[in-house]
């Protein structure tokens, strides 16, 4: 039998100090692509000595040890018997979650209506990429983040103006602000996630649409995740060798062979641009319809092709029932396992999980690819924990691997 | 003879015996087993803590209330193989001998921190 002894670290660290955190007992630090915000809860025997909004750095591992988290402190739980603190902190981008618009800008609607920031308020001119505009808002929501880590399709947003406005929680109309004087303004995180519902792209086999989230060393990503794992593996995990548990789902309850995308409404009679289409898959013969539907005003061009209203700029209905249907129409593989294991491991890297070396089949059903949707790190008296949650899928045959670029380490 | 002097504490005297010479020393280890194969991972997790068992003896059943007050607490243990002292937690006083000239014997136990 062999044994591998590991000796855990569980260190914070607060302020600009920094000043050390003493007697952590256990912490557990969470992220994720569909989570957008990490948080991390660790315990304490008494109140530490830091307060709200101070800077945290948890350092965890078995050998690895590396930082883990980097977040503000948000919230703390008392509890007696054993008496202890857990000290709850999120990460930076929870700023972005915590702004909201109050600001009204120079190009409001004519006619009135809901007002606020255009994206000439927000960068300077009327159209811009997706990369642009999120990284104004995280500058106003006081997010740090590094440009280059702001990614985002090379598409022009903005030619229909009020469709893209960051609502300040006020209204123009007379009428309106009579009934409701002073709403709640879009937060940060709210107006960057309708980017991130719309600004994606396909060409070939490689797209997918942009995510933001957070990394296990506190930096902000908005990154491309796709509908199918990558080809490149960042790290394997093998049943036998290094996966503790995990339970697996396949399944083809939510594939769509059918999508349907509504976009902009000029209210003239003529409804909403709009495309569908049409596919097909070995369970759901394009005869068949299961549907997937989706709209958003900020798509602002039905097909690839069209230029109408103002040229070739914004999103089209066409590519995102494109990007649609390569996320949904495809066998739909989730689940999570836990490993012992302290690698640097991140949400949107794609770890090949298999039942045995070779890419073999094991009592989890998946010998694949899968992108790492979630990843939660714990040290607790169970010892040093990783427990990766995960998304695949792999039909059609042959769309099982896009060469997407490396994912944030 | 031993003396226990609890945290903001006066001395407290009684005679530790330690027969049997019982000094435990743990380490909290995790063990994880990977099913279906042949090894294991061991987690060494925070420190060891040594515990020291002996019977004590109490000198009247005034004594013995005196140290059943001081269980819980922190303090200095002083005893010959330690006679500068050595910081401890109080575990636990657990009399169970009465000898016709009120001597009382119990089995202690201290957690050395």
């Amino acid at each position: 039998m062999t044994v591998t002894v590991r000796r855990l670290v569980l260190s914070a660290t607060f302020g600009a100090g920094p000043t050390t955190i003493p007697n952590v007992l256990q912490a557990r630090a969470s992220f994720g692509f569909d989570k957008r915000v990490s948080e991390c809860a660790f315990v304490t025997p008494i109140k530490p000595a830091c307060t709200y909004d101070d800077l945290v750095t948890v350092t965890m591992g078995a050998g690895n040890n590396i930082v883990r988290f980097v977040g503000l402190v948000r919230d703390f739980q008392y509890s007696d018997t054993p008496r202890a603190v857990t000290t709850v902190c999120k990460g930076r981008l929870v700023r972005a979650v915590e702004y909201e618009n109050g600001d009204v800008g120079t190009a409001g609607p004519p006619n009135g209506g809901e007002i606020g920031l255009a994206i000439n308020d927000l960068v300077g001119t009327q159209l811009a990429t997706a990369s642009q505009i999120v990284q104004a808002v995280l500058t106003r929501a006081n997010v740090p983040f590094t440009a280059a880590n702001i990614q985002s399709t090379s598409i022009q947003y903005g030619a229909i103006y009020e469709a893209f406005i960051w609502a300040a929680g006020v209204n123009s109309n007379p009428i309106a602000a009579q009934l409701d004087p002073q709403g709640a303004g879009e937060t940060a995180l709210e107006y960057i996630e309708r980017y991130d519902a719309i600004d994606g792209t396909v060409s070939g086999l490689t797209g997918g649409r942009y995510r933001t989230f957070e990394t296990i060393a506190g930096d902000v990503w908005r990154f491309l995740v796709g509908g199918r794992p990558r080809n490149a593996v960042d790290f394997t995990l093998t049943e036998g060798i290094d996966i503790l548990d995990g339970n697996i789902q396949r399944s083809i309850s939510d594939t769509r062979n059918y999508f349907v995308v509504s976009g902009y409404d000029y209210g003239v009679g003529t409804g909403p641009f709009r495309f569908a289409l049409q596919e097909s898959n070995p369970f759901q013969p394009s005869s068949s319809k299961h549907t997937y539907s989706f709209g958003s005003p900020m798509i602002e061009r039905d097909t690839n092709a069209s230029t109408f209203p103002f040229g070739a700029t914004g999103q089209t209905c066409e590519m995102l029932c494109n990007v649609f249907g390569m996320e949904y129409n495809r066998e739909i593989v989730t689940g999570w396992v836990t490993t012992f294991r302290d690698d640097a491991f991140g949400v949107a890297q794609t770890h090949l999980v298999q039942g045995n070396v070779g890419g073999g089949v094991g009592n989890l059903g998946v010998g694949e690819n899968l992108w790492v949707q979630s990843l939660d790190i714990s040290v607790d008296s169970q010892g040093f924990t990783q427990r990766l949650g995960y998304i695949g899928g792999g039909i059609p045959a042959g769309n099982t691997g896009w060469p997407l670029p490396d994912p944030p380490g | 003879m031993a003396v226990y002097t609890p945290t903001a504490g006066s001395p407290l005297a009684f005679h530790l015996l330690v027969d049997p010479p019982t000094r435990e020393t743990r380490q909290q280890i995790s063990e994880r087993l990977i099913p279906g194969s042949n090894n294991a991972i061991v987690d060494v997790i925070g420190k060891a803590v040594t515990k020291i068992r002996g019977q004590a003896r109490f000198d009247g059943y005034a004594a013995l209330k005196t140290f059943e007050g001081a269980v819980g607490t922190g303090g200095l243990l002083q005893w010959t193989e330690e006679p500068a002292g050595v910081a401890v937690i109080f575990v636990s006083l657990e009399r169970n001998r009465v000898t016709p000239n009120d001597i009382h014997l119990a089995q202690v136990e201290f957690w050395l921190t």
